[in-house]
């Protein structure tokens, strides 16, 4: 073999491999240069050192002052949330994306999003929830929210698990379950409504210490399980179901484990926070745009830069219209929907 | 020498006590004694108090004002809540709240506001110049701790827990949440009384009570033989049913209330409507109040009703006996004023010799304290008084 | 590897599509798979490599039934080069001919895994367009690649799926002499669905034509390629002459039905 030659392609290939490992780097920075700049924002006058000062030393012992506990115990487990939260939902967009082999898809198509709505609606409209006490809205998101996971499991047991299947399966349930939700609405008080309509809308407002290691620990084990199906996605997206079966790959049953874990993970992050429009669509698409479709980095830098999305526009939510807080997902959807656009326009490649 | 030696020990042993506790520690046994007062005040002239001036005159305060003994209530979300000092420093977070505050006269002790009353510039000329927090469906936490409240209140329902008490006490702060609606007519005399005690504005929540039981017992006796068949409804015609404010209001005024059994808000065929064929309509519409003169939009929900397709026929339409009342009247502390209004509507032959708007007048001049003629200024019915 | 197709049936959705297949195909040999459209000859390579699962009948490898092969090691012993070229989303050559390397991975690719497929490519000659977009090639670069993908599978037999359809005549013979060189270097066998009578001819040890889901003949190309099985079989009038020892069949007339 020409040695050098091989050299050539070999170099070729490890920068283009080099310029992922940058990018996934450059995401991780960000998320932290974000989270000290938004760790300052807030109605409260606290000075920028006063702030990390405080965030020292609450790492080692416990907040006492007022101004303490609001960097403590009102900004830190918000903007964590919104990381481990926007992480989780590109995470998930990604993958979704990848076994629906549709640029458009998202978990919310699988009719998760309108599912968990429901099951929130009903939490506040009727009071009435499978959990009871604090975690009711909570409880009753998540059990809804997987719902529609497992008629798409039935369905597809019938009808095969293909894209298509699939897609037409969520878009269903999408559909039935707003519909329900519309009516239950309906019916309510004008407050109620609006309390269950601006759950819908996504809000970080509710982040505590408590629930973090909750979404964290489901972010870890999703992400390390839809980490290890990467190649096997990269397969099926570049090859299509005939050759992946030629070339070891059950597609079926791999759309069907990345189906759960990217649901799963999506029901526990939106079962606390409603449903953050835009941050699994845009998000793996800008990565996309930038290193290419290659799972086994797209989904890490997916994962990082959803983070520092999210964590993005939440600060926007919160500070541009103080005190008036914005729910975070009127920032995603204003945000995404031009975003989009912008991809649109400028995309050389065809996806489809 | 045995007084002394009792009287020393006395005084060393009250020394630690107080020593070794803070503001709260006062109140053993769930009183502030004499004793503990006088121990007090001479650790903080010997300069060995734990306390703060601020803390010692509270504690005088209490002692004197209130024998000693924190005050109690239970909200109207059926919550417990004990001051322990004398309430300075309010939080709003709605205009009803800050209204109710101006008919007690402690409207100086309120500190800041939510954004709606901010925009109501007519009503609270003073207030609307405070510091907002946010809106009272999500109020901004360090917007409202910033201001160093000692109470906040809100309504019963809004917001969640989650976005006001359990953020409060992550952050330890000893800020009492006061959920009290102020604007359903049948749990505005309690609730003043109740804000008032904590006030210590006994003497006004009392003056406010008597006038409000002044025209709830003129209507109450002047009740009719036959009731009227009224109808209530938002918007466009909306029913408003059991529980709802408007619904108390017109059963209050001695109407019949067609959606008697019916409860909350839906909406209805206006076929039905038809066939109920109600005597009088009463729609409530935000569209007015105390901000704008214009009167055009209530006249335009009036309209809806009155030239809807095969509505000429309803008595209520025939009889010209639709009426608008804006929710700035109808679900406030004003509402006493509301219910003589729609009381006249209901029997103009019983309350000839009232004229409503002199008793909103007297709201406004009374307890509102504001310059405004209710004759010139707002929009607050249609079409007439 | 010898592979042993017995009596296989196979139906879309009630739709037969394979009946009573059986057919032997020995080692480092070229066997073309002919036959007019919807005559079974994609169904057949993909019922080999297990993409489909026929109702009856068996496939057996060296003896033993594909049934009881896992996906993977069906894939490291046979590798496939579909029909038409369809991409779904951008990649590059160095990402579609890795793929062909699934069946090793485990997790990351070693270095083994990357110096295979550059040989692969070297092979094939496209080593210049390995950080090219695979949709920017040309029809018959982008053939050479999926064969690579296929070869970077280290199978034994190739299974092919009309893979000059879409080509010019210089790539066309391109294709088939690195086929032809491939079985020969490496040993492989080459099943290769074709509908060029005259390639096939040209380049296969064995001729295997179809017709409606059934084997009409298998045999070495002078003797399939006869003009009264070719009128059988495709409904078409020709002659068939040899030149340079090779066989050509001229088309005439096609007639009005099959019978």
């Amino acid at each position: 073999m020409d040695t050098t030659e091989l050299l050539r392609v070999k170099r070729e290939y490890e920068r283009y491999v080099g310029r992922k490992l940058l990018f996934i780097i450059f995401t991780s920075t960000l998320i932290i240069v974000v989270a000290g700049i938004s760790a300052t924002l807030g109605s409260y006058p606290i000075s920028v050192s006063e702030v990390y000062s405080i965030i020292l030393k609450c790492l080692i012992s416990h907040p006492e002052s007022t101004k303490e506990s609001i960097v403590w115990n009102l900004r830190m487990p918000r903007i964590i949330l919104a990381i481990i939260a926007g992480a989780g939902l590109a995470s998930s967009g990604a993958m979704t994306q990848g076994i629906l082999r549709n640029p458009l898809a998202t978990p919310y198509t699988l009719g998760i999003s309108s599912a968990a709505g429901l099951g929130a609606a009903i939490a506040i409209i009727l009071s009435k929830g499978i959990f009871v006490g604090k975690y009711v809205i909570v409880g009753n998101a998540f059990l809804f929210s997987l719902i529609p996971t497992f008629i798409i499991l039935a369905l597809a047991r019938f009808k095969g698990s293909t894209p298509e299947t699939m897609i037409l399966a969520g878009i269903a349930m999408m559909y039935i379950f707003s519909a329900i939700t519309t009516i239950l609405m309906y019916f309510a008080e004008p407050e109620a409504v609006k309390s269950a309509y601006f759950w819908m809308v996504g809000d970080l407002g509710r982040a505590l210490w408590e629930i973090i290691p909750t979404i964290f620990i489901s972010l870890l084990i999703c992400f390390t399980l839809l980490m290890w199906k990467t190649w096997d996605v990269n397969v099926m997206m570049i090859a299509g179901d005939e050759v992946a079966k030629s070339l070891g790959v059950n597609p079926e049953r791999e759309r069907i484990f990345v189906m759960l874990a990217s649901a799963f993970l999506t029901a526990s992050i939106i079962s606390f926070t409603g449903t953050i429009g835009f941050i699994c669509l845009v998000a793996p698409h800008i990565c996309r745009m930038i290193i290419g479709g290659d799972y086994r980095y797209l989904l890490p830098a997916s994962t990082l830069f959803g983070g520092a999305l999210l964590l993005i526009c939440d600060t926007i939510a919160r500070t541009i219209l103080a005190p008036v807080i914005l729910p975070v997902g009127v920032v995603t959807n204003c945000l995404g929907g031009p975003m989009f656009l912008y991809l649109l326009m400028r995309r050389k490649k065809e996806y489809w | 020498m045995r007084t002394v030696f009792l009287a020393s020990i006395l005084l060393i042993a009250s020394i630690g006590l107080a020593n070794a506790s803070d503001y709260m520690g006062l109140f053993n046994d769930n009183r502030i004694t004499k004793d503990e007062l006088a121990n007090v005040i001479a650790d903080y002239m010997l300069g060995s108090s734990r306390l703060s001036l601020d803390e010692i005159r509270d504690a005088s305060y209490v002692y004197i004002h209130w024998s000693g003994e924190p005050k109690s209530i239970v909200d109207s979300a059926n919550r417990t809540i004990t001051i322990y000092k004398p309430i300075k420093r309010i939080v709003a977070l709605h205009s009803d709240a800050v209204e109710a505050s101006m008919v007690l006269g402690a409207k100086d002790k309120v500190v800041g506001v939510s954004k709606y009353t901010k925009e109501s510039k007519r009503q609270f000329p003073e207030l609307s110049e405070l510091p907002s927090v946010g809106s009272c469906f999500d109020p901004d936490i360090e917007a409202v701790v910033s201001l160093n409240p000692d109470v906040v209140i809100s309504y019963v329902r809004w917001p969640d827990s989650s976005k006001l008490e359990e953020k409060l006490e992550l952050l330890g702060l000893n800020i009492a949440v006061i959920r009290l609606d102020f604007y359903k007519g049948s749990t505005m005399k309690e609730e003043m009384e109740k804000l008032g005690y904590l006030l210590d504005k006994e003497k006004n929540a009392s003056k406010y009570i008597e006038w409000f039981e002044k025209y709830e017992n003129l209507v109450k006796s002047r009740t009719p033989e036959k009731r009227v068949k009224v109808y209530t409804c938002g918007k466009p015609l909306r029913a408003f049913g059991e529980g709802t404010g408007l619904y108390d209001l017109s059963v209050m005024a001695e109407g019949k209330n067609i959606l008697e059994g019916r409860e909350g808000y839906f909406d209805v065929d206006p076929e039905q409507v038809i066939v109920w064929a109600p005597e009088v309509i009463l729609r409530w519409s935000y569209a007015g109040g105390y901000e704008t003169n214009d009167i055009s939009g209530m006249k335009t929900e009036y309209e809806e009703i009155v030239y809807k397709p095969g509505f000429k026929n309803v008595p209520a339409v025939k009889n010209n006996r639709v009426y608008v009342m804006s929710a700035d009247l109808a679900t406030a502390p004003s509402f006493p004023a509301a219910l003589v209004t729609v009381a006249k509507w209901l029997y103009p032959d019983r309350y000839s010799d009232t004229d409503p708007r002199e008793i909103f007048q007297e709201y406004i001049d009374n307890f509102l304290h504001i310059n405004y003629n209710v004759s010139e200024q707002g929009s607050f019915v249609y079409p007439k008084w | 590897m010898k592979i042993r197709i017995k009596g296989l049936e196979f139906s879309y959705n009630s739709i037969p599509a394979l009946k009573d297949v059986t057919i032997d195909i020995y080692e480092s040999e070229i066997v073309a798979i002919v036959g007019p459209n919807g005559s079974g000859k994609s169904t057949l390579l993909k019922c080999i490599d297990k993409i489909l699962k026929p109702q009856k009948g068996a496939i057996l490898i060296n003896g033993k039934s594909v049934k009881d092969f896992s996906q993977i090691e069906i894939a490291k012993a046979i590798g496939y080069v579909p029909q038409g070229i369809k991409q779904f989303f951008p990649a590059t050559v160095f990402e579609v001919v890795l793929m062909g390397r699934r069946p090793y991975l485990s997790w990351r690719c070693s270095r083994k895994d990357l110096e295979k497929v550059f040989a692969v490519l070297k092979l094939l000659n496209i080593e210049n367009i390995v950080m090219r977009d695979f949709n920017e090639l040309s029809g018959g670069q982008q053939q050479k690649v999926l064969i690579a993908r296929a070869l970077a599978q280290e199978p034994e037999v190739l299974l092919l799926d009309e893979p000059t359809a879409n080509l010019d005549i210089k790539h066309q013979l391109e294709v088939m002499e690195m086929i032809r060189t491939i079985v020969k270097e490496k040993g492989i066998t080459a099943i290769v669905a074709i509908h060029d009578l005259n390639l096939a001819s040209r380049y296969a040890d064995r001729i295997v034509m179809m017709r409606s889901g059934k084997v009409f003949a298998v045999e070495d190309p002078n003797n399939v390629l006869t003009p009264t099985n070719i009128e059988k079989v495709y409904g078409v009038k020709v002659r068939v002459i040899k030149l340079d020892r090779m066989m050509y069949v001229v088309p005439l007339d096609p007639l009005d039905s099959l019978d």
